[in-house]
């Protein structure tokens, strides 16, 4: 498996410490004012218990010693993702993971002083929080929860502009710190910045920002029973806020495509199901990539064969259908809303602080799963079919399972569209020869509407 | 029964003045609260306005319990006679 990169740092924004990845191990440095602290949160009990429970990273300590930098490796998650690649359910997911942790950290005398999203990552279907240097002593008598705005603006505002304005989550690409109150206020109708949550987060601090402006704010003191009565309240608060502002399901095109598929017979789905079951049972492969997964029909056929699943689709409904049914039946697939031929960029600074989709992926599966999606690639992407023969070796190790669509099928025909001189040319001959140059032809099935089913295995 | 309700009335009345009077200390007497993210000015306001409704709430439900003779959260332990908001140290 090649490493996830080399040397990069992934974090270093935090001031207690950095992370970086070095080979395929994950590294973290704390700093020496930093380290005594976060020793004794990664040995409490509470701390023991969520890694216990998968819901933390697991750490190991490389290096402690009385005034030096604390040296700690994490367990690897297998794929990094980032939050605009992500479906609905798992930004709720993710809230829900972050405000679990910061009561549990609040019955510990602690505090979660950065509660980003940027926090959590997926093992499959399950969020895991990852960033062991969020938690530190609380003030017993600080009522206050100062990375409440940060929650707030980078979880439930991404949120509430999803679902009352439309805005895809994958916008907050765009915006590292969420969005600020400003922002949204002009965007929502009179009625609706009257409507909970909008009035509590985005109306009344928009209101209070524009009138008082950056001014220095106090400290308040209570009482430490009271005290913790109100941060306890508060995250009762942002977690029916969470909910409240989690979309409703709808269905797209996409996303009732497998019910509504009729250039398929019952009898050729079936035939494209059993070939391929009957590859993945063979193949056994341990890490598969289903490119334009849909709602994760074949994804769950690989999975039930002891794989590990990254979906990839273009369709927000359809991702969502497959995050809701693997999560809800823990299964190991993790859906993500991605567009082969517009990967996720690399961003922040110096282009360094989040990967880029095809940096996380390049040789990181043993298996990649391409059906139906190719002519979607080629006719209205316009990606030459070299180059994506290229790219697919890229990101395999060893299998291609593909399925060819002739220009002959009707799909094809409605995705041409009058282009038949630039594409019609493309038969099963020039597709075979465009793979040939890096994959062997290891086995072909014809299904009855013509589409043809091809295992490819990468050469050396 | 008439002098225990004028006295809880009383203390009520000296709570309510007790708040007023540290949130007129505060906006008097400014201090950064300081933070690894931005705080952002107007949830910490907002925040500000929460705690110290839900402070004072809290604080009368207690005091309330006590002077009925109900049971009281066992989290919480007796309330001081300064009131539920502390000064700045």
């Amino acid at each position: 498996m090649k490493p996830l990169t080399s040397h990069s740092t992934a974090t270093f924004r935090d001031p207690a410490g950095s992370l970086r990845i070095s080979q395929d191990r994950v590294l973290r440095t704390v700093r020496r004012e930093f380290a005594e602290d976060c020793l004794r949160f990664l040995r409490s009990e509470i701390a023991q218990q969520w890694i216990a429970e998968g819901r933390l990273v697991e750490t190991r300590v490389l290096h402690e010693a009385a005034g030096e930098e604390l040296e700690l490796e994490h367990e690897p998650v297998f794929f990094p993702t980032y939050p605009w690649e992500w479906t609905p359910g798992q930004w709720i997911s993710a809230g829900e993971l972050t405000l679990d942790f910061a009561e549990q950290q609040l019955a510990q005398g602690r505090v979660l002083r950065d509660a980003s999203p940027l926090n959590v990552l997926f093992r499959g279907s399950s969020p895991v929080f990852v960033d062991v240097l969020s938690t530190e002593p609380r003030d017993l008598e600080d009522p206050l929860w100062l990375a409440y705005g940060q929650f707030v603006r980078t979880v439930l505002l991404p949120l509430a502009a999803y679902k009352y304005l439309g805005w895809p989550l994958a916008l907050s690409l765009m915006h590292r710190d969420g969005y600020q109150p400003s922002e949204l206020y002009p965007h929502l109708s009179a009625r609706s910045r009257f409507r909970s949550p909008l009035f509590s987060q985005v109306t009344l601090p928009h209101l209070l920002e524009r009138r008082r402006g950056s001014r220095a704010s106090p400290r308040v003191r209570l009482r430490s029973d009271i005290a913790l009565a109100v941060q306890r309240q508060k995250l009762r608060q942002l977690r029916k806020h969470l909910h409240v502002l989690a979309p409703k399901f709808e269905e797209s095109n996409w996303s009732r495509y497998e019910q509504e598929a009729d250039h398929y017979t019952i009898e050729d789905r079936g035939h494209k199901r059993d070939f391929v079951e009957h590859i993945l049972e063979t193949a056994r492969p341990q890490h598969v990539l289903d490119i334009g997964a849909n709602t994760g029909e074949y994804s769950r056929l690989a999975a039930q064969t002891g794989a590990q699943v990254v979906s990839w689709d273009t369709d927000v409904a359809a991702s969502e259908s497959n995050w809701r049914f693997a999560a809800a039946n823990r299964m190991p697939i993790l859906p993500l809303i991605a567009d082969l031929a517009r990967p996720t960029p690399a961003l922040g600074w110096r282009n360094a602080e989040s990967r880029s989709l095809l940096d996380r992926a390049r040789g990181r599966f043993d298996c990649v799963l391409m059906l139906g999606v190719i002519h979607h690639l080629l006719l209205t992407d316009q990606i030459p079919i070299e180059e994506i023969a290229r790219l697919t070796a890229e990101l395999t190790t060893r299998w291609a399972l593909l399925e060819w669509i002739p220009p002959s099928d009707v799909r094809f025909q409605e995705l041409c569209c009058r282009r038949e001189h630039l594409y019609g040319g493309i038969d099963e001959h020039a597709f075979v020869h465009s793979f040939s140059q890096e994959f062997a032809l290891i086995s072909r099935r014809l299904l009855g509407n013509g589409r043809i089913l091809f295992l490819l295995r990468r050469n050396n | 029964m008439r002098i225990i309700k004028a006295r809880g009335l009383l203390k009520l009345i000296y709570l309510f003045a007790g708040i007023v009077q540290i949130a007129a200390i505060f906006s008097a007497f400014e201090k950064p609260a300081y933070a690894y993210v931005d705080p952002g000015s107007g949830y910490l306001l907002l925040q500000i306005a929460g705690s110290m409704l839900a402070g004072a709430a809290f604080f009368v439900r207690h005091r309330l319990k006590r002077m009925l003779g109900l049971a009281v959260d066992s989290d919480s332990s007796p309330p001081p006679q300064s009131g539920p908001i502390r000064d700045e140290k």
